[in-house]
């Protein structure tokens, strides 16, 4: 099916994000390639161990970041080894784990080195999570979705049954694969629920990562099902946190210019997916988003009446998935319909495929306005008749009706002269004798000004730091003394 | 008196166009309905496919019943209640053959009322059933609201009219209903446009462009939308283009280099 692999391909493009990998393993070297990954991945729950009791999520980020190049070489054995180095044998959670390895929990794997010592207490919930994750990185890589998708209700569980913040990132990404799963078994209705209830959790948590995460995969589930209203709803009434991480912005910002372009707000629309393109991370793994990013900003770009610049489709990673585009903006930008329906022709199924197809129809009424564009741009004054005979339309009532409403959709700057039956253009203003330059300057400096204190704000001290410094520094302390000494001497008078 | 006998007294007084008592009788059965737990498909659906093929033609005899009664409101809710029915799996209960003419009834209501955004998610939906919009267009009914929407979009006013005007075309006699409504609708649309394009327009063409008869309805227009008419031509008072305000105030252009040297020093 045709619609299946381009949910595959989405998928990918939106996993691609997920991960913001930068490094694909070219060539791992494959002598111990499994023992490689074996170590890297126990070093995690050590990481994971530290975040969790300093409350800096740091650490967290950082295993997520050495995951991606690892990610391809996991093998169920390294899990189950991994899985018995951090859970004791008498964890309820150790059970189902290896169950969903397809291991046998009760036999003892036969352990070869020795310093692999059992251990005697429960891993902290972070690590608990975070082992739930790998087995479903696993699972979906292998594409077991069936699997994981029965996996994916013990997930549930176990997150339920943890109130901790530090688990806020790992959560964000167990919810990722479980709605993932879902999505590939076609079970998008049931999970509704439980995103509804996660994102209600977070909500109240304050749990940023997962609330975006969480509104993102809503999003998108609704307009799978192409539930437009409900996802307009769910953007209505709930407040996407600002500081989620980067990947999930862009996904957010996507579905947002997705359900503003459906309701012909393509002003909104085209500003979300100028901001879903440009927060998505610009390296060849999030090539499929950023493909799909750039079809929907061409249609509308075309939908409002502009032609994309040519360099767009020249984009050497992008240049073959946009051909049916560059057509589809070929025949907009000659305003010739009979062009326009070949193409339809010939690249309908693609479009469809992309969930464009609908969006693509609504051009055939821009060739119009484009031709009125144009017009206005070469002639100062022009009768409606020729209009009418240039555009092919019916009669010259037509004619002036259309005019009139380009000239009120802001497409032209015109005006009618009913009685010579003309359409004359309006002059070209002089923008620089206004003030909108000026305002558009301060606005802009006004944008840097705060961006560089947005950095200053952001920028990380080591925690305790200055505390420990303060002790360090009797004189300090001493001057400090004096001050409050001499505050509270004023006071008396 | 049961549902059985009302059903049936329902269907014999729908037939002989007898909207007034429908509607006496849809209260009644619709509280019958919901004791029964029938009003809304129950999630095993495969247990009771008779009865819901029956609910759900009550429900579209309703629907009928409130347009026809010009009740819109009611006619959006029978809607909204028919929803569930028509998106059952496939193969559950046979598919309505009146889904696609009240759909495109709701749609006209959606061009009406000039809500285009829920008429785009409207028409996005049916890609659940795996139509898309050029698809729809070979359909019968739904052709209706999908051209007039094209005419709308494009400002094609005239062919609005042309298709409203000449009422023997549509497939069903409930499109009918809608002419005045929509008409209207668009006049004002037109009066906008107008607003905008012209400076000034000689009544006997404003008239004709308007799509209005007398006079009267002309001045009527020309009152609600605060034009002038003087001896027979309508002047459209537009407001003046803004952009057009030269640089006089100087003051702000020193008072934001200053903020923009605080910054600086600070930053500094």
């Amino acid at each position: 099916m045709t619609t299946e692999d381009n949910k595959v391909k989405d998928a990918k493009a939106a996993e691609a994000v997920v991960d913001g990998a930068t490094a694909k393993a070219d060539k791992p070297e494959l002598e111990n390639e499994t023992v490689d990954a074996l170590e890297t991945l126990k070093e995690f729950p050590a990481l994971i161990e530290r975040s969790a009791q300093n409350f800096d999520p740091r650490y967290i980020l950082k295993v997520f970041r050495e995951l991606t190049p690892v990610r391809k070489e996991i093998t169920s054995d390294t899990l189950v080894s991994l899985i018995e180095s951090v859970y004791p044998p008498t964890n309820s959670h150790r059970a189902y784990l290896l169950e969903a390895l397809s291991a046998d929990p009760s036999a003892e794997m036969d352990t070869e080195d020795d310093d692999n010592q059992v251990p005697k207490r429960n891993p902290i919930p972070e690590v608990d999570i975070f082992i739930h994750l790998l087995v479903q990185i696993y699972l979906h890589d292998k594409k077991q979705f069936k699997k994981l998708h029965s996996f994916n209700k013990l997930c549930i569980t176990a997150l339920r049954s943890y109130d901790r913040r530090t688990l806020d990132y790992i959560q964000a990404k167990v919810w990722y694969y479980i709605f993932r799963s879902s999505e590939l078994t076609h079970d998008l209705i049931t999970i509704r629920a439980d995103l509804m209830r996660a994102l209600r959790t977070a909500t109240l948590r304050h749990d940023s990562e997962t609330r975006a995460s969480t509104i993102s995969l809503l999003l998108r589930d609704y307009l799978l099902t192409n539930d437009i209203n409900q996802a307009y709803n769910l953007v209505e009434k709930t407040e996407f946190p600002e500081n989620a991480s980067n990947s999930v912005v862009a996904r957010y910002y996507y579905y947002l210019a997705r359900i503003q372009a459906i309701q012909l707000d393509y002003s909104s629309a085209s500003e979300c997916v100028i901001a879903a393109a440009r927060k998505c991370s610009q390296t060849k793994s999030a090539r499929g988003f950023l493909q799909t990013v750039t079809k929907l900003h061409i249609l509308i770009q075309l939908l409002t009446g502009e032609i994309p610049d040519l360099t767009t489709f020249r984009d050497p990673l992008l240049e073959t998935s946009l051909l049916p585009y560059l057509a589809v903006t070929r025949a907009v930008r000659l305003g010739d319909l009979k062009l326009f329906n070949e193409t339809l022709q010939k690249y309908g199924a693609h479009l469809k495929r992309d969930d464009n197809y609908n969006l693509v129809l609504r051009l055939r009424q821009n060739v119009i306005k484009t031709g009125i564009r144009i017009i206005s741009l070469s002639y100062k004054r022009i009768s409606l008749k020729d209009i009418c005979i240039k555009l092919h339309l019916d009669s010259e009532i037509s004619a002036e009706y259309i005019v009139a409403k380009a000239i009120k959709d802001g497409v032209i700057d015109a005006s009618i002269n009913h009685k010579a039956g003309y359409m004359q253009s309006r002059e070209l203003l002089d923008v620089y004798s206004t003030r909108g330059p000026q305002a558009e300057f301060d606005r802009r400096i006004k944008f840097c000004m705060s961006l560089h204190d947005d950095s200053v704000k952001a920028m990380r001290y080591p925690m305790n730091m200055n505390r420990v410094e303060d002790k360090v520094d009797p004189e300090a302390r001493e001057r400090e003394q004096e001050l409050i000494q001499y505050l509270q001497d004023a006071d008396g008078f | 008196m049961s549902l059985e006998q009302l059903t049936t007294e329902l269907t014999s007084h729908f037939n002989r166009d007898d909207y007034e008592t429908c509607a006496k009788l849809l209260t009644p059965i619709r509280i019958e309905l919901i004791k029964n737990g029938l009003l809304v498909p129950s999630p095993d659906y495969r247990l009771n496919s008779n009865d819901m093929v029956i609910t759900r033609s009550i429900l579209e005899i309703g629907a009928l019943v409130s347009i026809n009664t010009h009740n819109m409101k009611e006619f959006s809710n029978y809607i909204t209640l028919l929803r569930p029915f028509y998106i059952l799996p496939q193969g559950t209960i046979p598919e309505s053959s009146n889904r696609n003419k009240l759909l495109s009834l709701y749609l006209l209501l959606l061009l009406t009322q000039g809500d285009l955004a829920l008429f785009h998610i409207e028409l996005e939906k049916f890609q659940n059933f795996g139509k898309s919009v050029d698809e729809l267009e070979g359909d019968e009914f739904l052709s209706i609201p999908i051209k007039f929407e094209k005419w709308i979009i494009d400002g094609d006013f005239n062919k609005v009219y042309e298709a409203l005007s000449s009422k023997h075309k549509f497939p069903c006699k409930e499109f009918n209903l809608f002419e005045t409504d929509l008409l209207n609708s668009i006049r004002l649309n037109i009066a906008e446009n107008l607003e905008s394009a012209y400076t000034s327009l000689p009544l006997e063409n404003l008239k004709m462009l308007l799509f209005v008869e007398t006079s009267k309805e002309a001045t009527e227009f020309i009152d609600s939308f605060g034009w002038t008419s003087v001896n027979g031509v309508v002047y459209f008072n537009k407001k003046q283009n803004e952009l057009e305000e030269e640089i006089t105030d100087e003051k702000q252009i020193i008072k934001n280099a200053l903020v923009y040297a605080k910054e600086m020093e600070s930053i500094i």
